[in-house]
């Protein structure tokens, strides 16, 4: 412990003549204060501002405190300063006195300081969530002091003297804040401090696609980015039609389209468990609330054999795992409101639960000049449980459901077509629900089985008043199984098995037969089938990944090979009740892909293999005839380079050719009951190249701009002329960004500009005077004309609002803000001579706002 | 970037686009139409003459066409009958028309059309009892007729309809209509009707509760089964704004809304069907006046 005292110059003066001294007082003999057992014991120490008077001599005439510590050293320093000695101030005719501030420190060691009693102390907690701050550095105001935050965002202080003092705390994420305190002397203050987090920095992104990279094209995005993007509604799936690759889709539809397939031909997952449909019916919204999605994959092509039974692209959802933050959120725009909460139980297992219910039904109505009312409704719920386990064991259960129906109905009285029997409301529903487990155990310190069982039913039912009825019911049980094998640290073996089994049927009845609707002289017998099967396709796929190179991560090769197995039995009326023999097929897919990391700013990579997909439900099903199809199949190639340009600054850009064959078309040649409708004849091929330059969010600006370049035919048979491919768009570009303002105000928005599909125009209309309407015909080949571009622009604006312990944000979405053409389709007038086009996206504002309340 | 989006819509536009509320309804006759062809009888026994009718609509003021060829084929394409257009523009011979499916050439020469007695002779029991199909097509030429090699869909009114040929005991007949109403009150036939500009009127055509007739079909089984047709009626204006375009049996009214224009002239026309080949028309004339709806 040590004393020290010093002249301040600057304000020393002359008492005799009122003007500074040409030679201010020294200390001739320093007199150490004695250390008050008080401050000892406090471990307080400081500095002394005292006002010391002097006269002509020297000699001490008074001493002021002007700025003290407490503790007993203010009357320490004032003793100690009025025994010592001082050389007179000098001014230009000799001696004078003079009044000046001198100041007194005392000064503990560290380990005296150590062992001062905590004086000052608190918490550092987040606004909006309420969650303590970790790691957030608080610093006294003299800079004497400074501590870091714990898990609890706790800090204390040791022996900060009696006074008003300022604390400055700087988050790790967490824009930077103030707080006076009163130290009080010989007692211990509390102080809480509230953190609001930099919306610039990356604390709260949860990284789409953060796991290992184990594929060729992996694309990743952030939630914060996703939730910013104007159009998407917030929702992270529907993010995904802004990335290379992905054809652009009509509105409401929420099909996919990747890489010149079907919609039929790319698969959505989640969890690891391919599921049937991703949207609800209005193609605005995933049926997973985005507060359960954690991450998201969009993988367009050159996938692994993990992942089958389809020849076009996949996206893949991951549901929260980490459920421990406890909170409550309320979402409400003008489509639906959402409730989602999370946290953990006693036993420190994880919960989550959402909820979702539609309400725009009730608003179509007012937007709608049509007298028909179409009015679609959904909810949907998850369910989310995260077992605690010890051993490395990982054991979870996913639920979900969800409900759509869309009803077009026709205003009391008034005739929907002139068919007697194919009057009333047309509705059409789709029931799900699923329950996914997971459960991972290590065999050891290189090897683990991982098992992801699945059990669901889907139900569909359309109908046309009551005289039209189409319903169907599916059971299926899924089974995903790995077994990764480190078998060295170049070497990583993954045998699998991804089992699906199904049992479905379906009942269809008619007023009239199909192929009579439009008949004005149709039978009006009434007709019914129904069928029903079994599905069985155990698929084994056996993948290696190979890191040759010293630095693992440098290379990596993974080649595999997936071992397609199926096999359908059926019956039923529609097959003439006993069913055929039981249809069974195999096939093999061997695929490659690698990566290289040329250096650290720049990777290479390239993917080749071959993919196979089952004939759709409705193709499957032979009319009173065995099933006669097999897979369909695709060999897809892809090569592309990874730069990145900066910290912030990426570029991708890849090529992608795919040819099809054995694809599914209609057997010109059918003619009726007894013979299958469908054969495996088509061919197809898909080229084209990708790129994406993507601002991450760093700073205050995040943004991506994809552009797709490509062609996509299609052909019916081996000798047929190649035409376009329906969603056939050559150019495909997408520009998104955000920018951050200050007050928390944040604004985005989206351009897209997309080749209008392919288009095959009628000619004109020749009139049925038996039916009352003019049937259309066309002369020219399918699919040589096309619809103009679809430009679309969005904007966004978003405000949060940071209370305490919850937040809110509200938004204002401007979809199709500038108006174009959009077009969807061509619609003609009644006898086929003029045309309109069927726009897509009406400007629609959209209003919402979420609460998110920390518990 | 907000700016430069903007200039970018402004650039693409698309305002002047036509939309789907832009083209028009089938009810409206706003363009030469064909609305219906009558057959009498509409089921006939092999070698019984079938004699067709056109009703041929337009807005006022445009001359209806009387040059209408007519055809008749066994066997139609998507395009009807198929016809070499060198016989219109040609100088044929009468046998030579005929032999090309010719069976009428309004005004001179008036459809009728008879079908062969042996037309059913090998046919299977249901399709005696059911009937055949034979297509008759006319084809309004337009003025100043056809250029051979440049047919312009658009340009030629065609319409087709389908005659029944069978030897069913209980043929069909083409349904009545006893006349019009408005707002429940009959029209006197002959009338013109006086309607308000911008009102709202009631049409209806008076159909006898017992104008469905009950008939029999043979189903693939070769069961007779017994049904009772079910009419409906096809509604059209030049003007004004109909609510419904069908109605169905026995609900044969529908709301029409005139023009608001004064002294506007048209016409509305009722089509009644009875899904089996029978039809029957009836049209009214209408003038818009500023008050005093008459019948």
């Amino acid at each position: 412990m040590t004393t020290v005292s010093s002249i301040i110059v600057a304000l020393l003066t002359s008492l005799a003549l009122g003007q500074e001294p040409v030679r201010p007082p020294e200390v001739l003999e320093h007199v150490s204060a004695p250390w008050p057992q008080a401050a000892l014991d406090a471990g307080v120490d400081g500095v002394v501002r005292l006002l010391v008077q002097l006269d002509e001599d020297g000699a001490v005439v008074s001493v002021e405190v002007m700025e003290g510590v407490g503790y007993g050293l203010n009357e320490a320093a004032m003793e100690a300063v009025r025994r010592t000695r001082f050389s007179p101030a000098v001014g230009p005719e000799g001696p004078v006195a003079v009044r000046f501030e001198f100041s007194y420190g005392f000064t503990l060691t560290p380990t005296e300081k150590a062992s001062a009693p905590i004086n000052l102390s608190g918490q550092v907690l987040e606004r909006g969530t309420g969650r303590p701050v970790q790691g957030a550095e608080v610093t006294l105001s003299d800079g004497s002091q400074q501590a870091l935050t714990d898990a609890e965002g706790a800090f204390s202080l040791r022996g900060v003297p009696p006074g008003h003092w300022a604390l400055s705390v700087y988050g790790p994420s967490h824009l930077p804040a103030r707080a006076e305190v009163e130290v009080l002397d010989g007692r211990r203050t509390e102080a809480t401090v509230w953190l609001k987090v930099d919306a610039l920095s990356s604390h709260d992104i949860v990284v789409i696609g953060h796991r290992e990279q184990q594929e060729v094209t992996q694309r990743t995005l952030s939630m914060e980015e996703i939730q910013s993007i104007p159009g998407t509604f917030g929702d992270p799936i529907k993010v995904v039609q802004t990335l290379p690759g992905a054809a652009r889709t009509p509105f409401g539809t929420g099909m996919l389209v990747i890489r010149g397939a079907d919609p039929d031909d790319s698969a959505v997952y989640i969890d690891g468990i391919r599921i049937p449909i991703i949207y609800h019916l209005t193609g605005t919204t995933s049926v997973i609330s985005p507060d359960l999605i954690a991450s998201v994959d969009y993988l367009p092509g050159g996938y692994g054999v993990q992942r089958g039974r389809s020849l076009g692209g996949v996206v893949e959802a991951h549901t929260r795992t980490d459920l421990s933050d406890e909170r409550l959120a309320w979402g409400t725009d003008i489509l639906d409101s959402q409730v989602y909460y999370q946290g953990t139980t006693k036993g420190g297992h994880g919960i989550a639960i959402a909820a979702r219910r539609s309400y725009i039904d009730l608003f179509i109505p007012y937007f709608m000049r049509s007298s028909f009312t179409l009015r679609p409704w959904y909810w949907d719920y998850q369910a989310k449980g995260v077992a605690k386990l010890d051993g490395g064991r990982e054991l979870s259960a996913f639920v979900y459901g969800f409900r759509d129906v869309l009803t077009v109905s026709t205003p009391e009285g008034q005739a929907q077509g002139p068919d007697q029997d194919t009057q009333g409301d047309l509705r059409t529903g789709y029931l799900s629900h699923r329950l996914i487990v997971r459960y991972r155990q290590p065999l050891g310190e290189r090897l683990a089985l991982e098992l992801v069982p699945s059990l669901g039913m889907d139900a569909t039912d359309f109908s046309m008043g009551g005289d039209f009825g189409l319903s169907s019911t599916t059971w299926i049980a899924q089974l995903r199984a790995e077994l990764p094998w480190e078998a060295s640290e170049h070497l990583t073996v993954v045998p699998g098995v991804d089992a699906i089994s199904g049992l479905w049927r379906f009942d269809f009845r008619s007023a009239l037969s199909y192929a009579d609707a439009d008949d004005p002289f149709a039978d009006r017998e009434p007709i019914s089938f129904d069928g029903h099967g079994a599905v069985v396709g155990p698929d084994l796929f056996l993948r290696a990944e190979l890191r040759p190179l010293a630095q693992r991560e440098r290379l990596l090769i993974v080649p595999g090979v997936r071992g397609d197995l199926i096999r359908y039995t059926y019956g039923g009326t529609v097959t003439g009740e006993e069913g055929g023999a039981p249809w069974a097929r195999a096939s093999w897919d061997p695929r490659l892909h690698a990566r290289y990391q040329v250096v650290s700013a720049l990777a290479v990579k390239g993917s080749t293999g071959l993919y196979h997909q089952l004939p759709q439900p409705a193709e499957s099903v032979g009319t009173g005839n065995d099933v006669t199809l097999d897979y369909e199949q695709a060999w897809a190639t892809s090569a592309g380079v990874e730069l990145r340009l900066s910290q912030a600054l990426s570029m991708e850009a890849e090529l992608f050719h795919k040819r099809m064959s054995e694809l599914v078309v209609f057997n010109e040649a059918w003619t009726g009951f007894g013979e299958h409708p469908f054969i495996n004849a088509g061919e197809g091929r898909a080229q084209g190249v990708e790129l994406i330059v993507r601002h991450e969010p760093v700073g205050r600006l995040f943004g991506w701009i994809s552009y797709t370049l490509s062609e996509a035919r299609r052909r019916d048979h081996a000798d047929g002329d190649w035409y376009r491919f329906d969603f056939d768009q050559p150019h495909i570009f997408s520009a998104q960004g955000g920018y951050q303002l200050p007050w928390d105000l944040s604004v985005s928005a989206q351009v897209q500009y997309v080749s209008g599909n392919p288009d095959t125009p009628y000619n004109a209309g020749i009139y049925d005077a038996d039916g009352g309407y003019y049937a259309p015909f066309r002369v020219g080949a399918y699919n040589t004309s096309r619809l103009p571009p679809y430009f679309q622009t969005s904007l966004r604006a978003e405000r949060r609002w940071t209370l305490r312990t919850w937040r809110l944000d509200t938004y204002v979405d401007l979809l199709n803000a500038v108006r174009g053409v959009n077009p969807e389709f061509t619609l003609y007038d009644y006898d086929y001579s003029h045309t309109a086009y069927v726009r897509g996206l009406p400007f629609i504002p959209n209003v919402g706002f979420e609460a998110e309340f920390s518990l | 970037m907000i700016a430069l989006l903007l200039l970018a819509g402004c650039v693409v536009g698309g305002a002047d686009e036509p939309r789907p509320r832009d083209l028009a309804s089938s009810w409206e006759v706003d363009r030469l139409r064909v609305l219906a062809i009558r057959a009498e009888p509409p089921e006939a026994a092999p070698g019984t003459e079938v004699a067709l009718e056109a009703l041929v609509a337009g807005p006022p003021g445009l001359a209806l066409p009387s040059d209408r060829v007519w055809l008749a084929c066994a066997e139609a394409t998507p395009l009807g009958c198929p016809l070499d257009p060198e016989l219109l523009t040609g100088e044929p011979t009468p046998d030579e028309l005929v032999a090309a499916g010719l069976i009428g050439l309004e005004p001179r020469w008036a459809p009728t059309y008879t079908p062969s007695a042996e037309l059913l002779s090998d046919a299977d029991p249901r399709a005696r009892e059911n009937g055949v199909y034979v297509t008759a097509e006319v084809i309004l030429l337009p003025e100043g007729g056809l250029e051979a090699g440049a047919l312009d869909f658009n340009a030629v009114e065609v319409a087709t309809k389908r005659i029944v040929v069978s030897e069913t005991g209980a043929p069909n007949h083409n349904p009545p209509i006893r006349g019009w109403t408005v707002d429940g009150w009959p029209l006197p036939s002959g009338a013109t009707a006086l309607v308000t500009a911008g009102e709202a009127y009631e049409l209806g055509i008076d159909v006898p509760e017992d104008a469905p007739e009950a008939y029999q079909s043979m189903d693939t089984d070769g069961l007779l089964r017994d049904y009772t047709e079910a009419l409906y009626a096809t509604w059209y204006a030049t003007s004004g704004e109909l609510l419904e375009s069908w109605t169905l049996h026995p609900w044969h009214q529908a709301t029409w809304i005139a023009p608001a224009v004064e002294g506007q002239e048209g016409v509305w026309w009722a089509v009644l069907r009875d899904r089996r080949g029978g039809l029957t028309w009836i049209e009214q004339p209408f003038r818009v006046v500023s008050s005093n709806r008459t019948g």
